[in-house]
Formats: C-alpha cells, structure tokens, sequence
C-alpha cells in the first residue's frame, strides 16, 4: 500500500507542475483552426484560385436550380409567363404588392427578386476575392494569371450585367472587403456598364476557348462582352464578337446523342437532353453549369415541378366526378403512357404561359412545322395528350386510360394552374433518384450559340440592316424547321418572339426586355411595334411617388411590351387571392428595405415608384481607371 | 476509505409513439487520506444514453384529415403512404418502417484531486477534471420504402468524440486572530483545454443491397466522407481576500484573469475584480431594543465585473468553407473539383465581453425566524457585448462577429420565507419570490446619423439604431417593434383593404403614416417579448404523519407570436388542422383570420401564465408498524406534476413549450405531458 500512495502524491504534484508548464506557454492562447482553410494559405496558387473560381461557378447555377428558381423570377416579370400558384396569397402577381422594399423579396413563396441582389452581390465577392489576391499567388505565367484574372472579371461582370438591369444605379464593389463597412453609395449604371465592357475585353482575350463544362470559356465572356456592348449601343463591336463565336460554334442541325433514333423525339429533344451536355460532339453549348444524379454537390433542376401544369391536383377529375390522376400507378399497369409522373414530370404550376407565348407566336404559315411549337405535337403536351391514370379507377371507371377532359365548370383557380399546354422537350428532365419526378441533376446551359445568332439579329436591327437581321434569324429558324424570314418581316417584336420561341428558361427574359428598354430610352429610335413611340431616359421609370402605380403606356419600352402581350396582366385576370398586376415603375426592382436599412454612412438609391426614393441622392460614376475600393493607381 | 457508489437505470417512453429514452448511469467516488496531511480522492461518473429510438411525426397526424385511412399494413393500398390520396398529408408512421437508427452517446467525467494540509492553516488542492464523450450515429434508410428506392438505400455513420479537461490549483489560507479577525485567502490557477473530432461517413445506392445498412457501408456506391475537428484553450488567474471582524463587518475582494482561445489573436485576456461588503447590523449595539423582534439583519453591498465569453471558438477568424462541385471533362465524364470561398469576415480584435453590476441587499429574520427573506436591488451594465453586428446586404457576409454598445440592466428581487403556522401536530410554511428585471439599450456601434425636419433641414445627430436586428437606442432589446394589429378586415371595408392586396377575413394592421404601403415607417414599438416580472410560491403543511407540497410559478408581461390565428399554415382544399376559431362573413371576428388569409405581419398575444406545477401528497407509515417489518421508515407518495396552468389570453397549448416553427409556438412540436407519480420510499 505505501507504494501506491507515493504513486498518487506523485501524481498531485506532477498535475500541478504540468499546468504551470501549460497555463505559461506563450502560445497557449492560440486559437488553432483544424478544418477550414485560411485565405492567405489557400490563394496562393493557381489550384487555390481555381477553387475560388468553383465557388462564382456555383453559384451561377442556383439561379435555374430548385423548387421555385430564382429564373422564374426573370420570366414572370415579362410577357412570356405569370406565376400560376393559385392555392394561397403571396406569390408574385399583383406586383404592386409583391414588389415592396419592405415585402418578403427572397422567397419561393413570393418572390425571388431579392435573391438577384443578394445572391448577386455573393458571386461579386467570390469573384472580388481572386481579383484582388491575384498577385499574391503565384502561377506558371502569365497566361494561366490572366486566365483565372478574366474568369474572375467575367464572373463580377455576370453579376452586375443582370443588377443594372433590374436595378438600374447599384453600389459598385470591386474589391475584397475585409472589414464592417457602412458607406456605401449606388453608381451610375452607365458607368458600371463601361468598366464591364474593359474587363469583359480583357476577359475575352486571356480565357481560354476550350476548356472543361461547368468552367468559364472564353465564349462564355464574349456573350456576355456581346450584350454589354449592345447596352452601351457599341453595336459594331458585338457583331464582330459574335461572328467570332458563331463561327467556331456552329449550331447542331443534326440529331445527335444515344437519343437520336428515340421514337417521338426529335432534334430540340436531343440538344435539351441532359445526354446533349455530355456530348463533347455538341458545338453549340458556349457555357454550362453542372449537376448530374449521385455526383456530390449537386442540385436537381426542378424544371417540371415549375413549369409542367398541376395535374396531380384534385381538380382533374373524370366527367363522372372521380379523382383523375395519380403520382403512383396501379402495381399491374403496363401501359407507360399511364405513367404522367415518369412520362411528363408531376408539376405544380408554378410558371403559367401567357397565351402569347403558348400560341401567339406559333403561326401556322411560318411555325407551322417548327420543331420548338405547339404545332409539334411531340414537342408540346396539352392536357388532353394525359390520360386518366387513377388506380382506384382501374376496372371500376371506363375512363381510366382515356385522354383528360377539360371539365367546363372548372374556377379560374383551376384553369390557371391545372390547365394548360407547355414545352415538354425542354422542361423535361428524368429524375432518377426520386420516386416524384420533378426534375432531377442535369447539366444546363448558360450560353448557347443560338442565341449568339439573335443577339447578332438584334445588332442588325438596330443599324437598320433588316437584310442580315433575317439572315441570322433564319439560321436560328430554319435549324428548328420553321420558314425563313425576309428583311421586311424584321421589328422588334419579331426578333422577341424568336427569343422566346429559342430561350425559353434560359434567358433571363426581363433583363433582356429591359435592356432594350433603355436602348430605346437611350437612343431616341422610333419602335416601329408601337406606332413609331419614342421613349425618354429620365423618365424610364415614370412619374414615381410611394403608392402611384401608373399604369400608362409609352413610358417605357418594357411595360407597353409587357402589357400589350400578356393576357394576364392588368387585364382583370384574377382569382381568390390576388389579381395580375403590374405598373411602368417595375422595370426596375425594389432594393430590399434591410440593404439600404443596415448601410448607416451611406445611401443605396431606391428606385422611382417605391418607398424611399425621395432619399436618393445623385449616384456616383466609377471612375475609367482605378478600382473604386482598392488600391489606387498612383501613376 | 470512503466510497460511494451508484447504478441508475431509465428506460422511459413518451406520449408520441415511438418516442423513448434510455439512459444507463453509474457514479464512483472514492476518498482516502494517505497521511494526516495528504487526502486523494476521485468522483467518477459513465453514462451511456441511447437516443436512436424513431418518433412518429406528431406534425402530421394533425394534418391527415379524418377521413384518411391508416393502411400501412396493407401493402398493395395506394393509401399506405398517403392515408388522403394527397401528397401533403403523410402516414407519420410510414418512414420509420424503413429506417434503422443508433444514436448512442457515452460519457466519462472524472475529477481528481489531492488536498495537502500544510501547517498555519494553509490547504493546497489540485483538481484534474477529464471529460470524455463518444457519439455514434448510425442511420440507414432502406431502399424498400418506394420513396427511397431510387437512391438504392442510404446508411450514414457518425462518430464524434470529445476530450475536454481542466486543471485547477487552490491554495486557501484561513486563519483567525485574536478572535475577532477573520482572514482567508484563496489563490486559484486554472487552465483548459476542449477538442473535438468528428468523422462522418454516407454511402448511397448499394450494390447488391443495402439489407446490410450502415453495417457494411463499403456496399454503397456513392460514398462521401466528411470530418470537423475543433480545438479550443482557456487559463485563468483568480484571488480572493476574505476579511470578517466578528461576523459583523465582512470583506471580499478578488480580482481574476481569464484567458479563451477565441478571443486569442489580439485580445486573449481579461481582468475582472470585485468587491463585497457585508454588514451584520442587528449585532449593532444600538440595535439592541429590536432584539425581541429582530433575529438577523444584514446588509450587502457590491461592485464587480465578470467576463462573457459565450461565442464558438473561431467567430473571430475567417473561414474558407470548401465544398465539392461536379464538372465535365473534355471526354465527356463528371469529376469533382473543391470550391473555396471566404464564409466569415474576420475581426481579429475581438475581445471578452465584461459586465460590471452594482447590487444593494437586506436578509432579515423576524420574530424567531419566522419570517425570513431577503430583497435585492441591482444594475448591471454590460459593455462590448458579443453580438453579430449586421452588415449592408451587399458585402456578401450577412454580419460579423463584435464587441458593441453598452446595455444597462436593472432589476429587484424579493424572497419571503414564512412559518405560518408552527405547532406540533401542525406546520405549515410557504416560500415567496418574486424578480423583475429591465434591459435598455444605451449604446450601439457609436455610428451617428442626422437628425432632420420635416423639410429635411438637419437640427441634430443621433446614434444610429440596427434595425435589421431590431436593436434600437434607448429600448429593451426585447421590445417588440412591428406592424400593429388593429383587427380584422371586415365587409365593406374591401376598397380599403385592396390598396394592401388584402380581403376581408384578413388581419388588418395599421398604416400608420396613411401612405397606402406597409413599410418599416408603419413599424411601432410594442409590448415584450420576455415576462416583466416572475414570482413563485411554494407551501409544504404537515399534519401529523401527513404533507402536502405545492408549487405555483408564473410569468408575466411577455408576448409571443400567433400567426396560426391567420388560419393559413396549411392547404384547408388538402390538409385538416387543428379546431381554431375564424372569420366568416357570418362571425365577423377581429382575432382570427378567415381560412387561407394572407398575413402580412405578425399577430402578437399576450402569454402570461400562472402555472401550478406541483402538488404532492405523502404519508409517512407510523414507526410502531414498520418495526414487525424491520424497516426504518416507508413513506408513500402521490405527485402531479403540470397539474394546471391559466393563461387568460392565451389558448393554444402550453403557453412555456413548444418547437418554433415559422416563429409560432406549436405545439405540432412536443406537447407537454401530464405527470402522475406514485412513489414508495423506504430504508431499511
């Protein structure tokens, strides 16, 4: 026993010698991160900013990716589509509600208008961070640093590109900041727009042509170089870039892919296949983002959820009054026609086609046997092409397996959200790992080659050459099977309506209308489409005032486009919940409350028309040379 | 040789199916003195607690509509998994068929120590305290739900381990003279240090199958390995002097110095003393004429300031998150690349937040004690409190973590003990508290803004407020401040209500500036969201072999939330809720909204409560019985526990618990159970 006792005295004394040697150590206090990487540490090679480029490239993906995506936002906003979930208030519709700098701007639930902001300004620091580091690491040479250099500049530019144009002057950051900062003011978007088209020239030289999917090409910075320049009106300089792209991209005019004999399909279905972005044969693709099922950090797309009609809902019924359709179908059923969820996707309704684009655009002379049309009955589904498919019907209901009949007493509620036709080749992709089919991981493209041709077309018409404006319509049109346009059919509305017929949830249709908007504004053309109306800059976004909620034509180019095609705004259409809406002031977006709240020294402009506007003050003009943030070139 | 142990055992179920706890304890305390100035000794505790039981989702079964059937038995029923047909309500059973879930966690604490008795009343002990804590989380979701199938069964195993210890040095020193002179001094060196390990391991689409589960996880095709490690110090220096005079006139001074790892880059430590004075005046002389009513009085006074360090172990540092994201090489095939991006603004000066508090008190005894209590009176301040300070909604980073402002605190206490009644067949004695404390905002970031006219002429600075946190100057931090509720939406009033996109039958708020939109100008300071005061009362009587114990708590002045009074938290066309009462055009209500409104601010309610939370009654057996028995003594009891609460404007569950979901208190979440205890006590 007298052993083990001298043991533990031992051990009192040595605890207490083993503190002082710890509780004195210089470095005690230290604190010692284990598993996250220090920026000074991780930025130091060109591996480390290539990993900073992932986190911009990402990003870029959110905005078509999920239940109620950021893009639907983009499209409700325009003539092409309204937000059709009818079944609670909230969703975007009465848009002099839902668009309030104080209203809920970041929600599937309303609406994602404030994601652009947030979400935008995120990719702006994630680029910010490699431009400002770039001389700190150390590359192979030059070409690899101005590679990544121009990467990075054409992320920030793929942000602010959209900000200006859907919230016209914001704050410019071009710099990492490191520390709380309170002073921000916004800057003329002219003058934003001016240092993108420098840097997006940049972009344009050093990024390379090929490069791996899901990465920056430098075609990707062209477009992007092609659409700043037309906002600038440099129309000359876009036309030269694009001829450049086009010309080592041609369009797929071919069917192509394991796909290519699939029995109703045909070539639109090929080149929207989640197949189409893994095929290096596709020259059409310029930029992509990148999902695909089990490969980890991915997202599943959720186009079908959005866009395809809620048929799921208890408001299809049989004539007889019986629950029509099912997710689930019976266990002995054979024939896959009867499966709608695998067939066509269970969607909810969310993106409800105007009958403009459902069939305005469709003419049967000159889209009569386009691939992309309602006339294409492979391409587009109606309601009628679904069957009854209930199991509980099987053997108890003749019209199981018949074809859907509209029911003539159907709400508004339900003609809205559970009764219309819809692009199936494009919203349709296979959802593998999920019993719901709603849309699964996928490739989708950022950037594709056609719309370099419209783009193209668009620069044509605004130098009033209508001649090759047709010509590069054309090469877009005859590719999808429909007839060829003379000179004399060319106006703006024609060239918008091959956009939508072409890129529809793909391109960010508000931003593209507002856009041209402000080159009206800008440049004083007569639009032929409104009776030769001339628009004014200073008063794009109307008279203002809290509460107005003008609703007047020939203000600006995008309500009178808005209002003249939808059949859904300011028409009377409306149901239990809200009425659709909108007024001249929502060309440009509400700044959520809580940016210009939280920015104390400061001030973040609001928009005319919206609450806080009377606080503006003149904004600021980045300067030519010199970052606004960083550091200063003496010189 | 002293030694103490124990064995505890629990297997307890709850009220939802499914839902049990099991938790195993065992405690070893050993002392022994080796010389007569030498004693070692250890207290030992091991738990192991299994958690991995499945809980039915109470959230749904209020949902499914009466009419749904449960058919999970019958496997060729479309209605197995969704007893309406619709796909919102969900058989809260159905998922936990297929799932098979571990969550054990085992514990091991342990305290050292050695006490040296040194001569001129010095005592030295040293304390080593190692805590050690395993978690395994194993979980695998079979592929033969048809909801999972796809993903070809998913398992995951977890396993965490933590190793935290502590080392304390004391050395006391007590010492009295002449009789009269009190001293003692203690002298206390402290040092810390936490770590944590993680791994996690997930596989999906097993091939051939996953009937192993998370037992062979090597069978998953899709794997992903995942780990966090974390790393944290403290020390500190502590001094204490302790000066009495006869028990009457009493002094604390001590003074200590911490140190955290979190605060490590620039500002590691901290100093923090204090002060106390005690004054025992009764035992004045010029007190002797109380003395027939007056057992005790004393009066305290003090001043001293303690550090905060209540923040995770890195809020000061930047973080680059890393993440995999898939591309496509140029044959054509997925791999995955590292994303980096900065997750946190860093603020390398972050430093302890520190409180210094001024408390004035009285404890008295009366009438041979048979009233005795204290009252406190205290106003503390705190200053660079640790809080995330919110940033424009532009830089990218939502807030960074700081040290701002000064909050100022005060409050009263007040205990009352009483023996109302002391005979000898009869005791009755009651206990009373009641607190109440106040917060104000006295400074923030010290940023100062113009204060303007009506014509935009600036006449003044102020500081500026966060009103994206809701902290503003001069208010309690816990100061509701938002659109005000002024009913309800009524017929005829639909013009009215449209300029808000709003229908009668829903709730109507009001636009305080009558500019036609809600903004924050409409926003205006309400009620709180804490209680404004808490009291509680406790009163045990014996009679004879008979005692009855009850214990009433309450607190009163807070408010909470109420959306669910606007009878939109689910589809009405495809799920049920729970029984509210609504608006109709027939019962034109002002407190709920008809069903499916839309909300556009928050509908606040008074949740004062008064609770009776405990009553119990027990019997102590009569010794002349238990002696035929051999048994000491047997007393029997019958406890309630949550026998009771009122609360008058509240009336949705239990005003105290509940899940927030949406910032309502749910009870969808966990309602709280009414507990009955009948319970046996006897020693042999």
């Amino acid at each position: 026993m007298k052993s083990s006792n001298t043991l533990i005295y031992h051990i009192v004394l040595g605890i207490g010698t083993l503190l002082i040697a710890a509780g004195c150590g210089k470095d005690w206090l230290q604190p010692e991160p284990l598993s996250f990487y220090a920026p000074d540490v991780a930025l130091s090679n060109a591996e480390g900013m290539y990993s900073a480029l992932t986190a911009c490239e990402r990003n870029m993906r959110h905005e078509f990716f999920g239940d109620g995506a950021p893009i639907l936002t983009e499209i409700i906003q325009s003539e092409v589509a309204v937000e059709g979930t009818t079944d609670k208030a909230g969703p975007q519709m009465n848009m002099d509600i839902a668009l309030l700098p104080d209203a809920n701007l970041n929600s599937e639930n309303t609406t994602r208008v404030g994601w652009y902001w947030y979400e935008g300004y995120k990719g702006i620091k994630y680029a910010n961070l490699i431009i400002a580091r770039i001389d700190n690491a150390t590359f192979k040479d030059e070409a690899e640093r101005n590679a990544i250099l121009g990467a990075a500049y054409f992320q920030r530019a793929y942000r602010y590109f959209k900000l200006v144009h859907q919230f016209g002057d914001v704050p410019f950051l071009d710099w990492e900041i490191n520390e709380p900062k309170y002073d921000f003011y916004s800057y003329d978007r002219w003058s934003i727009l001016e240092r993108l088209k420098k840097d997006l020239e940049f972009a344009y030289q050093w990024v390379p042509e090929s490069v791996d999917r899901g990465r920056t090409s430098k075609a990707a910075c062209g477009v992007l170089l092609m659409k700043v320049a037309m906002a600038l009106s440099d129309f000359d300089r876009a036309i030269t870039v694009g001829k450049e792209i086009v010309a080592k991209h041609p369009l797929m005019r071919t069917r192509f892919t394991s796909n290519r004999n699939k029995p109703n399909t045909n070539l639109m279905f090929d080149l929207h296949s989640v197949e189409a972005k893994l095929d290096m044969s596709n020259t059409e693709g310029l930029m992509y983002v990148v999902a695909y099922p089990e490969a980890e950090g991915s997202d599943r797309i959720q186009t079908m959820r959005n866009a395809v009609p809620f048929w799921n809902n208890g408001g299809i019924r049989t004539p007889d009054g019986a629950t029509g359709t099912s997710v689930a179908i019976a266990s002995d059923e054979t024939d896959p026609s009867l499966d709608l969820n695998k067939s066509y996707g269970r969607g909810i309704g969310r993106l409800r086609p105007t009958w403009y684009y459902s069939n305005m655009i469709w003419r049967a002379d000159k889209e009569g046997r386009d691939l992309r049309g309602m006339h294409n009955r492979d391409s587009w589904k109606r309601m009628e092409d679904l069957k009854y498919n209930n199991p509980s019907l099987k053997g108890k209901n003749s019209w199981y397996g018949k074809n859907l009949v509209k029911n003539p007493s159907m709400s508004p509620e339900d003609t809205i959200r559970l009764w219309y036709s819809w692009p199936h080749f494009k919203v349709f992709v296979p959802d593998p790992l999920q019993t719901t089919w709603a849309g699964g991981e996928t490739p989708w493209y950022i950037y594709r080659s056609a719309e370099v041709y419209l783009l193209l077309a668009e620069c044509y018409y605004w130098k009033d050459q209508p001649g090759l404006a047709a010509e590069a319509l054309n090469e877009v049109r005859t590719r999808a099977g429909a007839e060829p346009l003379t000179a004399a059919h060319i106006n703006i509305g024609e060239i918008l309506d091959e956009r939508a017929r072409e890129l529809y949830y793909e391109e960010n249709r508000h931003v593209e209308l507002v856009r041209i908007a402000y080159t009206y504004a800008r440049t004083g053309r007569p639009c032929e489409i409104f009776g030769g109306r001339i628009y004014q800059l200073d008063q794009i976004s109307g008279p203002g005032g809290t509460n107005a909620n003008v609703k007047q034509e020939g203000i600006n180019f995008w309500y009178d486009r808005v209002v003249s095609r939808s059949n859904f705004y300011n028409k009377g259409v409306k149901h239990a919940w809200a009425e659709y809406k909108v007024s001249v002031h929502h060309i440009l977006w509400p700044v959520p409350a809580n940016a210009i709240n939280t920015n104390l020294k400061g001030r973040i402009n609001q928009n005319i028309g919206y609450p806080g506007a009377e606080r503006n003050v003149k904004p600021l003009v980045v300067p030519e040379e010199d970052t606004v943030l960083g550091p200063k070139d003496e010189s | 040789m002293n030694y103490y142990l124990s064995f505890n055992h629990v297997d307890r179920q709850g009220i939802v199916v499914g839902d049990r706890f099991k938790n195993f304890r065992t405690r070893l305390n050993l002392e022994t003195t080796i010389t007569p100035f030498l004693k070692v000794g250890t207290h030992t505790n091991f738990a192991s607690r299994n958690e991995g039981f499945l809980q039915a989702d109470w959230g749904q079964s209020a949902i499914i509509s009466p009419y749904g059937s449960n058919n999970i038995d019958d496997l060729s029923s479309p209605y197995r998994r969704l007893p309406t047909g619709d796909v919102t309500p969900v058989n809260p059973f159905f998922d936990n068929l297929y799932r098979d879930r571990v969550d054990r966690t085992n514990t091991l604490n342990a305290t050292l120590y050695g006490v040296v008795t040194l001569p001129f009343g010095i005592e030295f002990q040293s304390n080593f305290t190692p805590s050690l804590a395993w978690r395994e989380y194993y979980n695998h979701d079979s592929a033969r739900n048809p909801e999972w199938a796809a993903r070809g069964g998913s398992a995951e195993r977890t396993f965490e381990r933590t190793y935290n210890w502590q080392i304390d040095n004391v050395l006391r020193w007590r010492q009295t003279f002449d009789d009269s002179h009190q001293v003692e001094v203690t002298l206390l060196q402290n040092a810390e240090k936490g770590q944590f390990w993680r791994t996690k391991a997930t596989s999906s689409n097993f091939v051939p199958s996953d009937v192993l589960g998370w037992h062979r996880i090597q069978a998953g095709t899709v794997p992903l390995n995942e780990s966090n490690d974390t790393y944290r110090t403290g020390d500190a220096l502590m001094g204490r002097l302790f000066y009495s005079f006869r028990e009457k006139y009493m002094l604390t001074a001590s003074i200590r110095r911490d140190g955290y790892s979190a605060f490590g880059a620039q500002n590691p430590r901290a100093t923090f003393p204090a002060l106390a004075f005690g004054w025992n005046f009764s035992s004045e002389e010029f007190m002797a004429g109380t003395q027939n009513w007056l057992d005790h009085a004393k009066l305290r006074l003090s001043w001293g300031r303690n550090g905060n360090r209540d923040i995770g172990q890195y809020e000061a540092l930047s973080d680059m998150t890393s993440g995999l994201h898939p591309y496509i090489d140029q044959s054509g095939n997925i791999y995955l690349y590292s994303q980096l991006y900065v997750n946190r603004m860093a603020n390398l000066g972050l430093k302890w937040e520190s409180k210094s508090s001024y408390n004035i008190g009285i404890d008295f005894g009366l009438f041979q004690n048979r009233i005795s209590g204290a009252i406190d009176v205290y106003t503390a301040t705190t200053n660079d409190l640790l809080v995330d300070r919110a940033l424009p909604e532009i830089i990218g980073f939502n807030s960074v973590a700081a040290n701002l402002g000064e909050l100022k605190n005060t409050g009263f206490e007040f205990t009352l003990n009483g023996h109302v009644v002391r005979r000898e067949n009869f005791n009755w004695n009651t206990s009373f508290i009641f607190m109440q404390n106040r917060r104000k905002i006295v400074h923030l970031y010290g940023d100062m803004v113009d204060i303007t006219d009506d014509h935009g002429n600036v006449i003044g600075q102020r500081e500026a407020d966060d009103i994206k946190n809701r902290w503003f100057i001069g208010q309690d931090p816990d100061r509701i401040w938002d659109y005000e509720r002024i009913g309800v939406w009524q017929i005829n009033e639909e013009a009215e209500a449209d300029k808000f996109g709003l229908q009668p039958g829903d709730f109507k708020y009001k636009d305080q500036n009558g500019d036609g939109v809600m903004s924050d100008e409409d926003r205006i300071f309400q009620r709180y969201r804490t209680p404004r005061f808490r009291w509680s009362w406790r009163n045990d009587f014996t009679y004879q072999n008979f005692s009855l114990s009850f214990f009433i708590y309450s607190n009163w002045g807070q408010t909470e939330t109420f959306n669910r009074a606007a009878n939109n938290s689910s589809f009405p066309d495809r799920a049920t809720d729970y029984v509210l009462d609504r608006w109709t055009e027939s019962n034109p209500i002002d407190n709920y909204a008809r069903i499916g409104s839309k909300n556009i601010g928050n509908n606040y309610v008074d949740q004062s409560f008064v609770r009776l939370e405990n009553v119990t009654l027990s019997y102590a057996i009569p010794n002349r019985l238990l002696e035929r028995l051999r048994v000491r003594s047997l007393r029997v009891s019958a406890a309630v526990r949550n026998a009771v609460f009122w609360a008058p404007h509240w009336n949705f569950g239990d005003p105290e618990t509940g899940r927030k979901i949406n910032g309502d208190n749910d009870p969808a979440g966990s309602p709280t159970p009414r507990t009955y205890n009948l319970s046996l006590n006897f020693s042999l």
